[in-house]
């Protein structure tokens, strides 16, 4: 038997053709996850389940996925194991049923070995509000992995598994995997089935891989897409293999760290080399998008958080002095300072007359921003942005100031706001010695355009390093 | 409330119809940080766009039309049986399901 490659696609044919045991992988994949626990990227293991599911592969060796060790966020149901959501409020709870995603990788032959740390609830971009302690960086422990799905990033990237499942509502994908070196990828709102993933935003939140490369983000992608259904809300995707983009737009506007500007030159210099007519697009402002997008994300996370009050779901507080007394004790002590935090600015969005209040006004703001954008992926088929303003930053640097958190979240809510899909791909210049990522972002099954783009990137560098 | 950025008793208010209970010591900082989180919203959605479309996202309601709550005859029947094929009077022939 030989050693098991690193990329999910090439380990699966390898089962597949008996040349590696998944028992013996999946076995290797539990002794990097003890062995790396200091990264704290994985809250849960579920051993003997995978190693059941390891023998049924050995068994039936077929399935693109194959034998793959798969980590999924822990706001993503799954069966057996906890879905804590990374939150006291769901210490312990264990869903009733799986996720669509989960099932479809499942059946592709992916063996879930456990659950990933994440920002409580999926609200954060540095997975420090998780219950259980921050996830840290594999590259710098006193640095974040990004978030929400800090833990599936740092987990690919350090090598614990090929393939990891996070979600993306405003940009907890694709940060961490610019984070943390590697690639991740939003699908298109509704490509992917959000039936068993816990709701932060409805009209935001997607299920989507991180992975070592495009080639597997696709894959992963192309098993749990179509219609489920269980999720009305879900779509056929786009299929076939892709054709390079004609026409790519790079915003003029800059400013960043230097190295992201130099890493989207490369990108813009890489693109027209491969025969991409190259032009600037005019987007809207981030700091307009983002704030657009906090206030919708914190309405719907205030309507969807309010079953975990205690009786519905949730820790319930020993409170005897009523039930209004009970159901505040139980939200006060199950969750935590951020989540709270955005409950009150959701309420505050949604309070005051329907058509002249706050969230009123941050529709009409989504909408025009999703027609400007639009009208550029017109003129473009694809948009080439930064996927931050810099590497990740220190552990405790941001928790202090809430808008300089979501401040990291400026250059990715524009495809979030949109619905449109988007891949952030590690790029081949670092800063201050750290990754940093360009994401790629085209229209609705537009895809397979995506994701040739991606791959002719890739070629020219654009790639992640081999796990520490 | 929904221009204004919250004082600690709107947040007070907001916390109590989110039901959550909050610590007296937990207001001020709460207070200070959402009016400045509001305050960032509010500025974003004020700033006028380049290209101001019309709101279709949130088009205002329709005024509505008011009539006396009193029973009227609608007309509807009369605007279905004038498309039936065959009737007899206000009522509809159908050809019979037994065998003459």
């Amino acid at each position: 038997m030989s050693a098991a490659p690193h990329r999910a696609s090439a380990l699966a044919h390898e089962v597949v053709r008996g040349a590696i045991d998944p028992v013996a992988v999946v076995d290797a994949a539990l002794e990097r996850i003890a062995r790396h626990a200091a990264l704290n990227a994985v809250v849960s293991v579920v051993p003997g389940h995978a190693r059941r599911e390891a023998l049924r592969v050995r068994r039936e060796r077929r399935g693109p996925l194959a034998g793959v060790p798969v980590l999924v966020k822990d706001t993503i149901c799954t069966r057996p194991g906890r879905t804590t959501c990374c939150s006291r409020m769901l210490a312990g709870w264990r869903a009733p049923y799986e996720a669509t995603a989960v099932t479809r990788l499942r059946a592709a032959g992916a063996v879930i070995v456990g659950k990933t740390t994440c920002d409580e609830f999926g609200l954060g971009s540095s997975t420090e509000t998780a219950w259980q302690g921050p996830a840290r960086h594999p590259l710098d422990p006193e640095r974040v992995p990004g978030g929400s799905s800090g833990g599936s990033a740092a987990a690919v990237a350090a090598g614990l598994v090929p393939l990891a499942l996070g979600s993306d509502t405003g940009g907890s994908v694709r940060q961490p995997a610019a984070f943390c070196g590697i690639v991740g990828f939003k699908p298109a709102w509704g490509s992917v089935p959000r039936r068993g993933l816990v709701a932060f935003a409805s009209s935001f939140d997607q299920i989507g891989p991180l992975a070592g490369d495009a080639a597997d983000a696709e894959l992963a992608w192309r098993v749990m897409a179509g219609r489920d259904p269980l999720d009305a809300t879900s779509a056929e995707p786009a299929a076939g293999a892709g054709t390079m983009p004609a026409r790519a737009g790079v915003p003029e506007a800059r400013g960043h760290a230097t190295a992201l500007d130099e890493a989207l030159d490369r990108a813009r210099a890489v693109l027209a080399d491969a025969g991409v007519q190259v032009g600037a697009a005019r987007l809207p402002d981030p700091d307009r998008c983002l704030f657009a997008y906090l206030a919708l994300s914190a309405a719907e996370l205030s309507s969807n958080l309010a079953r975990f009050d205690g009786v519905r779901y949730g820790l319930r507080a020993a409170e005897r002095d009523g039930l209004e007394a009970m159901y505040r004790a139980s939200r006060g002590r199950g969750l935590g300072t951020e989540v709270r935090r955005r409950i009150l600015l959701g309420t505050w969005v949604l309070a005051g007359p329907p058509d002249r209040s706050v969230h009123a006004r941050a529709r009409a703001l989504r909408a025009r921003i999703a027609r400007e954008v639009m009208r550029e992926l017109g003129r473009h088929d694809v948009l080439v942005l930064p996927t931050t303003d810099g590497p990740a930053f220190r552990i405790g640097e941001r928790t202090g100031d809430p808008l300089a958190m979501y401040r990291s979240d400026r250059h990715t809510v524009l495809a979030s706001l949109c619905g449109l899909p988007a891949i952030s791909l590690p790029a081949p210049v670092r800063a201050d010695g750290l990754p940093v990522g360009v994401q790629l972002v085209t229209a609705p099954r537009r895809e397979p355009q995506l994701f040739a783009a991606a791959r002719a990137l890739e070629r020219a560098g654009f790639r992640a390093e081999p796990a520490p | 409330m929904n221009r204004d950025l919250p004082g600690p008793d709107d947040v007070r208010r907001l916390a109590a119809l989110a039901r959550l209970a909050l610590d007296d010591d937990d207001l001020p900082r709460l207070t200070d940080e959402l009016a400045r989180v509001g305050g960032a919203i509010v500025a974003a959605l004020d700033t006028p766009s380049p290209e101001r479309a019309p709101d279709v996202a949130a088009p205002r309601p329709p005024e509505p039309r008011w009539r006396d709550d009193r029973p009227q005859e609608s007309g509807l029947a009369d605007r279905i049986l004038a498309q039936v094929p065959a009737r007899r009077g206000r009522w509809v022939r159908v050809p019979s399901p037994f065998e003459r």
